[in-house]
């Protein structure tokens, strides 16, 4: 196999510009689908091909697509979410500096699927250099005639904007980031209605991922079938898996869905570094529950990461070794989402400053007999009651860690202060 | 989409209209689901987490059809994760379960997350007893909170978030509701969250305040104390204080109220809900205008000028006193030498024994209510309701506001057109001389010159006619007086009456489309016309604007008057007019008249009265003798040297006020006044609706509150005034007055029937066009206008209010300023033909060139002074000071 | 504004005015956020509800470059901490402060998407990535030069 979509030309240099792209068959799919394929068509391929989002949740294209009102009088659109901000992921962000070609092509094709004319890149603002490739490539398919009025004789107008955020992870989530681009504080939405009735400006719109719009092309290219047939049946096609952490080989990694965990960490990044012991993973980035050594054969596609008790998520491979401490690694992640809750919901705003404050004293060796138990209700007392799914992530690194390495928290508390403070192998 | 949906909550069948949320349907059963965020006044956000609910759906199979068990219950699937009841809408079938483990500990967790950063200062807080927080902890909640509590998150408090309002981000739970209030309801957007996650908090803008005519509401709506009321901070716990249903006598809405006393002390006033008058809100002005009712410096004693000085009498003695100097005057200069001018603060069955006093009992029509009000002058406007329902805005497609700045003068009517611009999608038209607040919300904005009014109107109707908008044939038809009208409507083309009104014809053109386009059209006018000269004038033209709007499937627009204050429309339905008697009816109406004097078992005057205008122009040559209820003339005249003249040349005057104001110690016998809370009464708004108000507080020993005054009176005089309660007057005027009559004075906020609304079904006749002049020596057009926070005898006896109210000054266009180089703040003089002031300048864009705006009443300056009776359009002249 | 004409709702082009204000003025004054309110027709509280709730958008001041290290976890698991110990060493500063020559302000920030080069350090609109103490310091001594 080894067949790459999304990063398969990366590696060039030349790549971002319009005359590689090219050169190397981009935009074909583009002159296909306006020539050849009716809107309907290209939304029906895309769901013969089973793809399925990858900004975390995997839900499946074409689908979404279909959900857009026929209507043709009212206006939709599609944003594509670039606001990569899952720590532990870099997939996007590559594409668009690589690649972004490949993204502009993808776009226009999933806005000529849906009839949107307006189509919206809202990425992280921290990327000013993947902004201003996309700029650079806007400006370019335009000039080229990809974009703009009457793309390649059509008929069909598209704009495609790129819109930057300010520093805000929520606004990864999908409605909190139509709130933003309407010039609000980036908090959730209340559902429903879906962006598919009421997204941007209350207008019908689709919300998909950098990495899901980027294979777009190569199914509109060479099939459905051909996309199908890499990956697993329930999860076609490849995933980038962004490889961090205690790796020899860190980096963006994009293999067929269902390749095993042990072949990402040992084969593709070089195993642990240092020759040290592997630990503990974060699979799919920290808002999916930790795994351990033991799951080292799970294979990373939807169905099979969730069975084995967590999520492909974003992809965001993390690996830790054994000189990690679970209680620190699990403290840094939930300051993160402390840092990072919008502040709209109850559980989730008094629920990740409680879960720092409690896990920063363990961590520092003041915890309390009890306060295990208490972080763990606290855990529930969130789980699936806040407003959006940023709840629940926030919880998964402490369930994750308590669950495989309570020892350690017990450590914490019994000891006063982390094993690695004394010795230096675990406790 | 169906009628009704049936669920069961509990196990309990309940049928609702679709779209009902399921909090809404569970309080119809009386089943509590615990709520922090949610209001029903609010857009749902379902942010807090509190109301939380297991739901369950019938199973559909494929082909939609409820699946079935083996009983024929449909078979229920529970949704995976709990739910908001506060955002869900029911659906047919659906099952919700409120008590369940899941969901009581899903409660007592958020309880518990909202406990983690609240101070625990509960016996301290003013909202302690009545805390949503408090209640639902103590009937939801964790019995400790495992939180230690030195880790609490910390700010820096109270902050004076202005001078009415008090905030205390510590115990702020984030449910949004004050900001959605000031989104949603206020439209200001000045209240706002800032920060995001834990370190949200509630905050206006650096260096501003919370800068808002309605922010007392968000400490009503506050589920917690985090905004509290300045003027109530530390004066009573909630539980140890009476409610009375109160009505706001401030303006014309008439808002209910919940007056709310402890040891003889008003405390606090909070808004009282009445969905067809104010919703849940009050303004800020009438919430905080209370404290005068405490003030120590009430008059207490009855006082009779005695070798010059006012010294205590009893009440016997003042009302001796009282009628031996009425009649005594009467008896050398005749029955019409005394009059009575009353305030139409007043309750209703004051204004009534107050008319009745002097027709019956001193056989003179010489009564009136209007102070700066114009109109009825004579007995033409009395067939027009000119009143509607102010729910009714909400219905209309099409708003007319002429002259009339709402936002100031009737704030919770502004709310409700708000409410009809923003959420109903009501188009609002704005005819003003100057900019106001309302233009924000409006798509047209006719911009006149003051005192054009007129002239506007009848292009209004010219371009209708002109542009084929009106249904003639309709008209000439239904309504006599239509081809009459048309012969003095030609003239008003909208190219000529431009040159008075100084809009643009396609203005008025785009105008008459806009009206004549819409199904159902609403005309409201204010102040601005009804304290103009001829004020009657132009009600007339508007009332035939209004039934030039009339189609076969509809009648005319609604015409409806912003009066001024609370009772303005009782002291006209009641006659406290001179040309009027009670019941609308005109005093020229001999067989109603004698009707009324059978009644009243005497014989009535038939001679017209004097209006307060005359009474003071003929005040020492005809009257001699003069009684003011609750009227501080020499400040609430318009004419201030004019009122000054009047009470230097009676010989006799009687004053009943709350306080000794400037005019109270001119009298020769004072008699006290009591405050809206200190006796039952109604007040009809400018719906027509008659409200009830409660006595809350007193009789303070010894005092006699005024309709006891006014019967002992009458006794006293001689008529029949033997009322033993004020229901007992209330019962008479059911029983006397058309308009009221069979009204039930037990419910309370009835509508009147306005039975004689009906007689408006003819044209009134036309006017010549006129083009106001010039005038050289005054270059100025001078707009008077009542401030939100005007200065007067109660708002200036309320401490809280000092700050915000309205400073003195001259408001004019910054060209007019640099024109004559005033900067900003520099004092000037101000004269009109009437008298010159001086006054701090405000550059102001809202005024248009060429004309200045001035409070009536600032702070320190009453601007009586520059106005003179019979000015049709007061004019000024600016000068800087040497 | 190109960003508010590309869109049917002019209020999207609040943030990038934000931005743009920002890069002009280096923070967004309460001077600065009413100006940007006007242009908006908004209430100036409401510019800063939005201006606060995004990391990016400063309502103080800051020294001539932004230095924002990466301490989130996968940049932490290469070492993150260390740098950082390095860096306030260096600067002599703590997080969140300046430097007395007002050069440099020292921030940590949430993970910058760059977790394959772990640690990364973002200065001003720039990733430094792969960071060790004497790559920072070379780094650091550019811009202290120009
Ligand atoms: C808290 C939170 C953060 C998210 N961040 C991102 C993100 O950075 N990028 C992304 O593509 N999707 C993110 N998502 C998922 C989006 O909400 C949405 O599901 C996704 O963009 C849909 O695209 P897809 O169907 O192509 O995966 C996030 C979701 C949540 C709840
Ligand atoms: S769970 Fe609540 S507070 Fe957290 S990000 Fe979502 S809406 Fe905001
Ligand atoms: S009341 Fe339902 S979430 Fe707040």
């Amino acid at each position: 196999m080894g067949e790459k979509i999304v990063l398969r030309y990366t590696d060039d240099p030349e790549q971002s510009d319009i005359a590689t792209y090219v050169r190397k068959g981009g935009y074909q799919a583009l002159a296909k689908a306006l020539k050849e394929l009716s809107p309907q068509a290209v939304v029906d391929l895309v769901k013969r091909s089973g793809l399925r989002g990858r900004g975390g949740a995997g839900f499946p294209t074409g689908l979404k697509w279909s959900f857009i009102p026929k209507d043709p009088a009212l206006p939709r659109y599609l944003c594509c979410n670039a606001d990569e901000g899952e720590p532990g992921t870099f997939k996007d962000r590559e594409i668009m500096e690589k690649d972004p070609h490949e993204l502009i092509e993808g776009i226009i094709l999933s806005s000529y699927a849906i009839g949107a004319h307006l189509a919206v890149i809202y990425i992280r603002g921290e990327f000013a250099y993947a902004a201003r490739q996309l700029e650079k490539a806007i400006r370019q398919a335009t000039a080229k005639g990809y974009l703009g009025r009457n793309i390649l004789g059509s008929g069909y107008d598209l704009d495609v904007a790129v819109y930057r955020g300010a520093g805000a992870y929520i606004c990864g989530e999908e409605t909190a980031l139509l709130e933003s681009l309407e010039g609000y504080r980036g908090q959730p939405r209340l559902k429903p209605p879906f962006p598919a009735t009421a997204g941007l400006y209350r207008k019908p719109t689709v919300i998909n991922n950098v990495e899901t719009l980027a294979n777009v092309p190569y199914i509109v290219l060479n099939g459905p079938e051909a996309f199908a047939a890499i990956g697993t049946s329930r999860s076609p096609g490849t995933k980038v898996f962004c490889l961090s952490g205690h790796v020899k080989r860190p980096g963006n990694y994009e293999l067929p869905m269902g390749t095993p965990l042990r072949e990402i960490i040992f084969e593709h990044g070089g195993g642990v570094r240092d020759g040290k012991q592997l630990k503990a993973i974060i699979p799919g980035g920290p808002s999916t529950p930790t795994f351990t050594a033991a799951h080292l054969d799970v294979n990373m596609d939807f169905e099979s990461v969730a069975a084995a008790g967590s999520m492909l998520g974003s992809g965001a491979v993390m690996v830790m070794d054994e000189t990690a401490c679970m209680v620190w690694a699990a403290l840094r992640l939930t300051e993160f989402f402390r840092h990072e809750s919008c502040g709209k919901c109850t559980p989730c705003r008094e629920g990740t400053y409680w879960l720092a404050h409690l896990l920063g004293r363990i961590e520092a060796g003041q915890g309390q007999d009890g306060d295990i138990e208490l972080l763990l209700d606290i855990c529930d007392n969130m789980a699936g009651k806040c407003f959006c799914p940023f709840g629940d992530a926030a919880i998964a690194p402490v369930q994750g860690t308590v669950k495989h390495f309570r020892e350690e928290y017990q450590h914490h508390v019994r000891r006063g202060g982390c094993w690695r403070w004394s010795v230096d192998r675990g406790p | 989409m169906a009628a009704f949906v049936n669920i069961t909550i509990d196990d309990v069948p309940v049928t609702v209209p679709p779209g009902t949320l399921i909090t809404e349907a569970a309080r119809g059963v009386g089943i509590d689901i615990p709520i922090f965020c949610s209001y029903r006044k609010l857009s749902p956000l379902g942010a807090c987490r509190m109301c939380v609910v297991e739901v369950g759906m019938p199973r559909r199979g494929k082909d939609g059809q409820m699946e079935r068990d083996a009983r024929g219950q449909p078979v229920i699937a529970m949704m995976p994760k709990l739910q908001t009841a506060c955002t869900t809408e029911v659906s047919e079938g659906m099952v919700v379960l409120t008590q369940t483990p899941e969901v009581v500990k899903a409660r007592r967790g958020v309880l518990e997350f909202l406990l983690v950063n609240h101070p625990l200062d509960c016996p301290v807080c003013d909202k302690g007893g009545e805390c949503d927080l408090q209640d639902i902890t103590y009937k939801y909640g964790p019995g400790k909170s495992r939180f230690p509590l030195a880790d609490k998150r910390h700010f820096v408090k109270p902050v004076d978030l202005s001078p009415l309002i008090v905030l205390d981000r510590e115990r702020c739970i984030a449910c949004q509701r004050c900001t959605r209030f000031c989104s949603e309801i206020a439209g200001d957007n000045v209240l706002v969250f800032v920060e995001r996650g834990a370190e949200t908090y509630l905050d206006v803008f650096p260096g501003r305040t919370y800068d808002c005519k309605f922010s007392g509401n968000t400490v009503d709506i506050c589920p917690v104390g985090a905004l509290t009321s300045r003027a109530f901070r530390f004066r009573a716990r909630a539980w140890e204080v009476e409610r009375y249903n109160g009505i706001c006598p401030l303006c014309s809405c008439g808002c209910n109220t919940s007056v709310q006393v402890r040891s003889g002390q008003v405390v606090r006033l909070v808004a009282r809900e009445n969905e067809a008058v104010n919703e849940d809100w009050i303004c800020d002005k009438g919430r905080f205008t209370y404290d005068y009712i405490n003030n120590a410096e009430r008059i207490r004693t009855l006082l009779v000028k005695k070798g010059g000085i006012l010294t205590p009498v009893s009440w016997d003695e003042a009302l001796k006193t009282i009628a031996t100097g009425l009649r005594a005057v009467q008896a050398t200069n005749g029955p019409d030498s005394v009059g009575g001018i009353a305030s139409s603060r007043s309750t209703n069955e004051e204004l009534y024994l107050f008319q009745k006093l002097f027709r019956a009992g001193l056989g003179t029509n010489n009564v009136d209510h209007r102070l700066k009000e114009r109109w009825y002058e004579d007995d033409g406007l009395l067939g027009l309701p000119l009143s509607g329902p102010i729910q009714g805005l909400e219905k209309a497609d099409v708003i007319l506001v002429l002259g009339g700045d709402m936002v100031q003068e009737q704030p919770i009517v502004f709310l409700r057109l708000r409410k009809a611009v923003v959420r109903g999608g009501t188009r609002l038209v704005l005819a003003n001389p100057k900019a106001t607040e309302l233009d924000r919300l409006a798509h047209q904005w006719l911009g006149y010159r003051y005192g054009s009014e007129i002239a506007l109107i009848y292009g209004l109707i010219n371009a209708l006619v002109a542009e084929g908008l009106c249904s003639e044939e309709h008209l000439r038809e239904r309504f006599p007086g239509w081809d009459s009208l048309l012969v003095k409507i030609w003239e008003h083309t909208p190219e000529r009456v431009s040159r008075a009104t100084g809009l643009k014809p396609e203005v008025l053109r785009a105008t008459a489309w806009a009206l004549a386009g819409a199904a159902n059209p609403v005309i409201l006018f204010g102040n601005q016309i009804i304290q103009q000269a001829n004020a009657d004038a132009i009600i007339r033209t508007l009332a035939n604007l209004a039934l030039a709007l009339a189609r076969p499937e509809r009648g005319p627009a609604s015409l409806m008057a912003l009066g001024t204050n609370g009772n303005s429309q009782g002291a006209v339905d009641l006659g406290v007019l001179p040309t009027a008697l009670p019941g609308r009816r005109s005093l020229g109406d001999g067989e109603y008249r004698a009707r009324l004097a059978a009644h009243w078992g005497v014989s009535l005057p038939d001679r017209p009265g004097l209006s307060t205008q005359k009474m003071l122009s003929e005040a020492g040559s005809k009257v001699k003798g003069l009684y003011l209820f609750g009227v501080d003339l020499l400040s609430d005249y318009p004419d201030g040297a004019k009122a000054e003249r009047a009470l230097e040349a009676v010989d006799f005057l009687v004053v009943q006020d709350l306080f000794l104001t400037p005019t109270a110690a001119r009298a020769d016998v004072v008699l006290p006044g009591t405050s809206f809370v200190e006796k039952e009464g109604t007040y009809t708004n400018l719906e027509g609706r008659v409200q009830r108000n409660a006595r809350g507080l007193g009789p303070r020993e010894g005092i006699m509150v005024e309709w006891q005054a006014l019967s002992t009176l009458g006794s006293e005089l001689g008529g029949d005034f033997g009322y033993a309660s004020s229901r007992k007057i209330q019962e008479e005027m059911a029983l006397v007055l058309p308009w009221y009559r069979g009204l039930d004075f037990e419910a309370i906020g009835l509508f009147t029937s306005k039975e004689s609304g009906e007689n408006q079904r003819r044209f009134f006749p036309g006017e010549r066009l006129r083009v106001p002049v010039e005038d050289e020596g005054f270059p100025f057009i001078l707009l008077l206008g009542e401030p939100f926070y005007s200065t007067d005898t109660f708002s200036s006896r309320c401490p809280v209010l000092g700050p915000v109210l309205a400073r003195s000054r001259i408001e004019i266009n910054p060209h007019d300023a640099s024109a004559l180089g005033l900067m900003e703040g520099e004092a000037v003089k101000v004269s009109s033909p009437a008298g010159e002031l001086s006054l701090p300048v405000r550059h102001n864009s809202d005024c248009p060139p060429g004309m200045v705006y001035i409070p009536w009443r600032g702070s320190d300056v009453n601007a009586n002074r520059l106005f003179r009776d019979g000015m049709e359009v007061p004019r000024i002249k600016i000068s800087k000071r040497p | 504004m190109r960003t508010a004409e590309r869109f049917p709702e002019r209020r999207t082009g609040l943030l990038p005015a934000l931005r743009l204000a920002q890069d002009e003025q280096g923070y967004l004054s309460s001077q600065v956020l009413a100006e940007v309110a006007a242009i908006f027709e908004l209430t100036p509280a409401e510019v800063e509800a939005v201006a606060s709730f995004y990391t990016m958008l400063k309502r103080r001041p800051t020294g001539r470059h932004l230095i924002q290290v990466c301490t989130n976890l996968p940049c932490a698991l290469s070492g993150a901490d260390e740098l950082l110990d390095h860096l306030k060493a260096r600067l002599g500063i703590g997080v969140g402060e300046t430097t007395p020559d007002g050069l440099f302000t020292l921030e940590t920030v949430e993970c910058l998407g760059s977790c394959g080069t772990a640690p990364v350090v973002q200065i001003d609109e720039d990733y430094h990535e792969n960071m060790s103490a004497e790559a920072i310091d070379a780094v650091l001594a550019r811009l202290a030069e120009g």
